[in-house]
């Protein structure tokens, strides 16, 4: 049986191989993997990069106490960050299924058009939803803009959702029947040993007990941090400051705490936030980009 | 005639814009050969989600041709001599010739005949780089932007290798199959072993090919199950752009899940996961759907259909989660929460749209409530419905699909035992959503979906927001276009202009606004009756009056139409151009002025006049109904003939003043007669 970590294992190694650091998850909550420094700042200028990583992603909106099998409101991303886009990409893409016991001859593999916005990040791309017997188990997109700011060359970015991979791979129907360590009987450990009770606590915390006025002072401190910040030219501290905003906003959101209007605003906030620090740091490096907007 | 083979190999092509592709490929073509003289015959171009394809035969030579190009004239300074001199090729025979502005010097060229081999590469990449994809991408390191990285290109021209290269690809003769079934590459000797090869490679380059085996495997798979698979057109077109080898494979919808509301069955089906849903043949939902792979597997698709079965219980898993949830809270609760939820900006929440759907209810009840059709109607039960209408917005299953907005609102509603009359109006007070879509059939849901339109459509043009050009971010014309056909289906007596002055009086809302939804329904009304067929004269006739039914006017459009291009209508339409034209001479024409029948002196214009009185008498007993619009048009076209003599034998204007100004009235009483049934000028002028 491959378990939950023998899949993160095979991308690691497979990826490895293939020229990607392999760097850890970044230690701050946060919506998607591609908030992850090693995404955004290294599709931006023009230096080649290749990177991997697994990401804890958090949506607090999607918290089910533990009483869905298909919804958490933490899941897990494997990142694959390649720039210059190889041109055999897909291939590459393709052989990493195989790595996790995805055969493309046994299945059906589809490429869906899906084109990519972070209004946060101010990031847009173009790709697909990659759909392996009717479920999307990858996002496949070629990064276009990020902080309103050309890419190029053109970083590709791979995005794994591990839980539904796993659930495929195991063929089980219940997040938590995962299978996580690979032991069959005596000793195995099971998504739900380890997270059952985190979800159930934490559907409590986003929904019932984050406190929205302490939430609401956070997310203008982070936003004050980030701009003192960035004065002092320490982007990548500031950068925190941002991710935090973002999350904070999600907090809010799983509240139901932000109405359609201040919605626009928040997001806008935060995207005002990243487009700075994105700024500075393109400012830092030796060659320099236009931006579009 | 040399054939040439291009196959652009790309990763995969957005599905809605291949046959867009596909046809712009070729128009493309066609004119960039035309533009360099170069003759093409049995052009065709293809797409699959991998592929752009153009083949064609085309001369392998562009003819000799000669050029005569004007130059300066013969007494021009040297300079200028010298400039047109040297912007001619080396063969250009230089000559001076006398025309009628004086003597000019002219250059002859000689074009060789140019072989298409050497000016496709140009002609080509040409194409390529113009091709405006709805939308482009770049990707690696160029800053080329295509609608997806291209890998391959394939060019034959008379069945040897194009020397083309284009954004760094050197064209070759390869190319590969399938994806997963025969990804190896292969070469290509000429069109009909390309498509060939292709067959046996598991790609259908033909759309229509594909199309035509999917079909006899939808069909199959309907005699295999006994069952229907219910057609979806542009879900069709979406699957044959995502495949280039089709398979149809059907799988089981779990049986507790069937018991869901079918559209929650139907939604994700349709909407996540492109399946194809099934019925019996009495109509009710099938436990079947259908999904179409891309590929075909030793096991004939059992672990396909077997994954994608759990995806789909993964989906209605989450689906019933939403209906539970859903139905453990009062509508009446979730209407409470609307005052949270922002309709638009500058109209506030939906809570405050309740209101006004009242105003609008009461006034349209008020107005039709003498029809048989809502004689039943009770005004508490039509206030419960508008009370709860929109409470389903705040639903889960709605949140996860809006399409299903009304629907699952319906299903609630008799849920927590509601009056069917009430569930029913709600559930179809969107309606209809589009030209295919069905209207309300229930009193109460008419009225509700008229009030709803029509409550949109005033509070956006209260806030000036209003369709302009290619710009209808609310949807308004659809609302509009709903209000006509629930009009229409249910031939309900209404009368916008009356029915906007009440609302306008109720809630004191400007002259302007009334008037500017009221030539947004004209415009609206005029465009589909044009589309219908109906002459620009006779809608303009019609609407240039001053109550706006559109059932009345929409079949007395058609109606009018019809008899105009009859010999009668002829008829008509002739004796009103006469007397327009007489009248538009006419200086002392006065309407005021009554008939004198003792002035009244040649036989011509007694008889006349002794006609139209007959007529007008005729016409006094009739009533505004369709039969009667009819013979109103028959009585005016019989007054052809007494209108002919009269002019025949009558001189309008003759010198005794009297008698002239008595003839005017005679014809102006005539013609306030034919303007009294419609605004024949528009259809004259």
């Amino acid at each position: 049986m491959l378990g939950f970590q023998d899949i993160v294992l095979h991308l690691h190694a497979y990826w490895g191989r293939l020229g990607c650091a392999i760097v850890p998850p970044y230690d701050l909550e946060m919506g998607a993997g591609t908030f992850h420094p090693e995404t955004p700042f290294r599709a931006l200028g023009p230096h080649p990069w290749r990177v991997a990583y697994i990401q804890p992603s958090r949506r607090p909106a999607d918290g089910r106490y533990a009483e869905s099998p298909n919804r958490v409101q933490r899941l897990h991303q494997y990142q694959v960050i390649l720039k210059p886009s190889p041109d055999d990409v897909q291939e590459l893409y393709l052989n990493s299924l195989k790595e996790i016991g995805i055969d493309y001859q046994e299945h059906d593999i589809r490429f869906v058009e899906d084109d990519w916005e972070s209004p946060t990040l101010g990031a847009s791309g173009l790709g697909w939803e990659v759909w392996c017997d009717g479920m999307e188990i990858s996002q496949f997109t070629y990064f276009q803009q990020i902080g309103g700011f050309e890419c190029a060359p053109v970083t590709v970015e791979l995005t794994y959702g591990l839980e539904r991979i796993a659930l495929f791979i195991q063929k089980v129907d219940d997040i938590y029947k995962i299978n996580w360590n690979g032991v069959d009987e005596i000793g195995k450990i099971t998504y739900g040993d380890i997270y059952k009770h985190y979800e159930r606590e934490f559907s409590a915390y986003n929904f019932e007990y984050a406190n929205v006025e302490t939430l609401n002072t956070h997310f203008m401190d982070t936003e004050k941090a980030c701009t003192d910040l960035l004065e002092q030219n320490l982007v990548f501290p500031a950068y925190d400051q941002c991710i935090k905003a973002s999350h904070l906003f999600n907090l809010l959101d799983a509240r139901s705490a932000i109405s359609a209007l201040e919605r626009a605003d928040l997001i806008s906030r935060v995207r005002a936030l990243a487009k700075q620090c994105f700024k500075i740091w393109l400012g830092n490096q030796p060659a320099t980009v236009t931006e579009k907007e | 005639m040399a054939e040439l083979l291009l196959e652009i190999l790309t990763e995969e092509i957005p599905a809605r814009f291949q046959v867009w592709a596909a046809q712009t490929l070729l128009e493309k073509l066609q004119k960039a050969s035309a533009a360099i003289g170069l003759s093409v015959d049995h052009l065709c171009t293809y797409t699959t989600p991998r592929r752009l394809v153009a083949h064609g035969n085309f001369a392998s030579e562009v003819p000799a041709y000669t050029e005569e190009r004007r130059g300066p004239k013969k007494e021009a300074p040297q300079n200028v001599h010298d400039g047109f001199l040297n912007s001619l090729p080396a063969n250009a025979v230089i000559e001076t010739r006398d025309t009628l502005k004086g003597a000019y010097i002219f250059a002859i060229i000689t074009h060789p005949a140019r072989a298409t081999r050497t000016l496709l590469p140009t002609l080509l990449s040409n194409i390529l780089c113009s091709f405006s994809w709805p939308k482009t991408m770049r990707w690696g390191i160029s800053s080329f932007s295509w609608v997806r990285p291209i890998r391959n290109i394939m060019c034959l021209f008379d069945r040897e290798v194009l020397d083309f290269s284009f954004q760094g690809l050197q064209a070759t003769n390869s190319t590969v199959g399938h994806r997963f079934l025969a990804p190896e590459r292969f070469p290509v000797t000429n069109f009909s072993h390309y498509i060939d090869a292709l067959i046996q490679r598991y790609v259908f380059l033909d759309r229509q090919k594909r199309a035509d085996a999917l079909q006899t495997q939808l069909r199959e798979i309907e005699a295999h199950h006994s069952i229907e698979i219910v057609q979806d057109n542009a879900l069709f077109e979406e699957v044959l752009g995502l495949t280039e080898w089709p398979v149809a494979l059907s799988g089981r919808v779990d049986k507790p899940y069937m018991d869901l509301p079918e559209e929650l069955i139907i939604t994700p089906m349709k909407v996540h996961q492109r399946y194809f849903s099934t019925r019996y043949r009495d109509g009710t939902l099938a436990p079947f759907f259908v999904c179409i792979a891309g590929t075909q597997t030793q096991d004939k698709g059992k672990t396909i259909i077997a994954g994608n079965e759990a995806v789909l219980r993964a989906r209605l898993a989450d689906a019933r989660f939403f209906f539970e949830t859903d139905k453990k809270v009062p509508l009446d609760k979730r209407t409470e929460e609307l005052a949270l939820q922002i309709f638009h900006r500058r109209l506030g929440t939906i809570a405050e749209r309740l209101p006004r759907l009242q105003t609008w209810s009461t006034l349209l009840y008020t107005t039709l409530q003498d029809m048989p059709l809502f004689k039943e109607v009770s005004m508490p039960l039509l206030t419960r419905a508008i009370y709860l209408c929109k409470a389903d917005l705040r639903t889960e299953a709605v949140k996860e699909f809006p399409e299903l907005q009304g629907i699952m609102g319906g299903y609630y509603a008799a849920l927590q035992g509601e009056p069917s009359v009430v569930a029913t109006a709600i559930k179809e007070h969107y309606r209809p959503q589009g030209p295919d879509d069905a209207v309300p059939t229930t009193p109460l849901g008419i009225l509700l979906a008229l009030a709803d339109k029509l409550e949109t459509i005033w509070s956006f043009f209260g806030i000036n927001e209003r369709p302009s050009g290619s710009k209808d971010p609310f949807a308004l014309r659809r609302a509009a276009l709903g209000v006509i056909r629930l009009v229409l289906a249910h031939r309900l007596l209404l009368d916008l202009v009356s029915l906007f002055e009440g609302y306008r009086q109720t809630t004191l809302l400007s002259f302007e606004i009334a008037d500017a939804v009221l030539s947004f329904f004209k415009e609206r009304l005029k465009i589909q009756l044009k589309e219908s067929g109906i002459s620009s004269g006779v809608v303009a006739a019609l609407l240039k009056q001053d109550t706006v039914d559109i059932g009345r006017i929409t079949g007395r459009a058609q109606l009018l139409n019809q008899f105009l291009q009859t010999p009668a209508g002829n008829d008509l339409l002739q004796g009103y151009r006469r007397l327009s034209n007489i009248l538009s001479t006419a200086s002392d024409g006065d309407s005021t002025i009554p008939i004198v029948q003792d002035l009244l002196i040649e036989k011509a214009e007694v008889s006349l006049y002794q006609a139209v009185q007959a007529a007008n008498k005729a016409a006094s007993v009739l009533e505004e109904t369709h039969e009667d619009f009819q013979k109103r048009l028959t009585l005016l076209a019989a007054l052809r003939t007494p209108i002919n003599t009269f002019f025949e034998e009558i001189l309008v204007h003759c010198e005794e003043k009297q008698i002239r100004r008595n003839r005017c009235a005679l014809l102006m009483y005539i013609k306030a007669f034919y303007d009294h049934v419609c605004a024949f000028e528009e259809i004259v002028s």
